[in-house]
């Protein structure tokens, strides 16, 4: 059983400039991978997405991040995922990138989708980047919804 | 009558006489001046000897210089070109205006305006300009004191405060704020250390990696020039 909600600031537009930091980041070029380590923060445009490690796998043969043309193919973040985008935030153990399909994948014991007072609990929760769709799944438990009952659609706070 | 013929006679053995004497006497100057001048130009002909395998013994040999003058106690090269192999066989090199070594640490060698060719890899090659460094002879490593930059043969350019680079080894560690940029992105962190051979290369302290768009494109989307 799954909701589907709307998350049009979970866009990862791809033509956004990003901004990555982290306390560590290893360049792996035969393997073709970057690891962030250390409080790893993204930031592109209003999207912000928080987790303890990120590995950026790159693709391309022979073209390394070190030389500059890249192709990243898919970002694993782990250890506490948080996406906040404007009023709605996500939060789980884990989250996958794909840039091929262009989707956003986390998952845990308990990811929490909140967007302003309505909190929505599942297991799994994956967001379409190019339409911001995200779709909540409970993974064989209930899908738990606490809308606000005040929640009417007011001025999101910035 | 006889008196007088002697008379001119004795004028002409005495001047015979002076002359020789006189040659005799220039001769034995010169004599004088080569008995002091010979063993003079002699040291000096050894010591020159001595100061170029002096300065040979202690360069390494695939180094080649132009002049070389020894001014308080350091040799002073000008214009010293170093070439050689790396592990891999891959050619590097090291020029500098001007090197300066001290004789009392004949390892250490001061080098000013250094450019070097540095191989990374099979397909990168680092290129280092800086205006100075010291090289360490005994660990062939190059020690860059002051502010440098690097370019790399692959369109990467990076901005170093210090470093030290292995030559032969092709690695390169600094820690002292780093700045590494492309065309589509940029990395900058408070270190860096480069490791085997270039392959790895691990920032650390308050790493920031700007990412333009077109880094994220995929399948190819013709994306604007950032």
């Amino acid at each position: 059983q799954s909701t589907t909600k709307k998350m049009d600031g979970m866009k990862l537009s791809n033509d956004q400039p990003i901004q990555i930091q982290s306390d560590q980041l290893q360049i792996k070029d035969e393997e073709k991978k970057a690891y962030f380590t250390g409080n790893v923060q993204v930031v592109q445009g209003a999207t912000t997405m928080h987790s303890g490690t990120m590995t950026v796998l790159y693709k391309g043969e022979g073209t390394t991040v070190s030389s500059g043309q890249t192709d990243i193919d898919k970002i694993f973040m782990d250890d506490k995922v948080v996406l906040t985008s404007g009023t709605q935030q996500a939060s789980a153990d884990n989250g996958v990138f794909d840039m091929a399909s262009q989707t956003f994948v986390l998952t845990g014991k308990q990811v929490v989708l909140s967007d302003g007072p309505n909190v929505f609990r599942g297991c799994k929760l994956t967001v379409h980047m190019e339409t911001g769709e995200a779709k909540l799944d409970a993974c064989g438990g209930r899908v738990e919804i606490m809308l606000d009952p005040k929640s009417r659609p007011q001025q999101p706070k910035q | 009558m006889l008196q007088t013929t002697t008379h001119v006679q004795d004028i002409a053995l005495n001047e015979r006489r002076a002359a020789a004497y006189r040659s005799a006497l220039a001769h034995s100057r010169r004599v004088q001046r080569l008995r002091v001048l010979l063993p003079v130009t002699a040291a000096v002909i050894s010591a020159a000897f001595i100061g170029v395998s002096f300065v040979r013994a202690y360069l390494p040999e695939n180094l080649t210089i132009q002049s070389a003058t020894i001014e308080d106690g350091k040799i002073v090269m000008e214009s010293p070109a170093m070439a050689g192999r790396n592990a891999k066989g891959i050619s590097y090199s090291l020029t500098a205006t001007r090197a300066l070594q001290d004789v009392a640490k004949p390892d250490m060698i001061e080098l000013e305006n250094v450019k070097a060719a540095v191989p990374l890899n099979a397909d990168v090659i680092a290129r280092v300009v800086a205006s100075a460094g010291l090289f360490d002879r005994s660990a062939d490593r190059l020690n860059m004191t002051h502010p440098f930059t690097v370019n790399l043969s692959n369109g990467i350019s990076a901005e170093f405060q210090s470093a030290f680079i292995d030559v032969p080894q092709s690695m390169m560690e600094s820690n002292t704020p780093v700045r590494i940029t492309t065309d589509k992105a940029s990395i900058v962190a408070q270190s860096m250390k480069m490791s085997d051979k270039g392959h790895t290369i691990t920032f650390a302290g308050q790493v920031q990696v700007n990412l333009a768009g077109a880094a994220l494109r995929n399948q190819g989307k013709p994306s604007p020039a950032p």
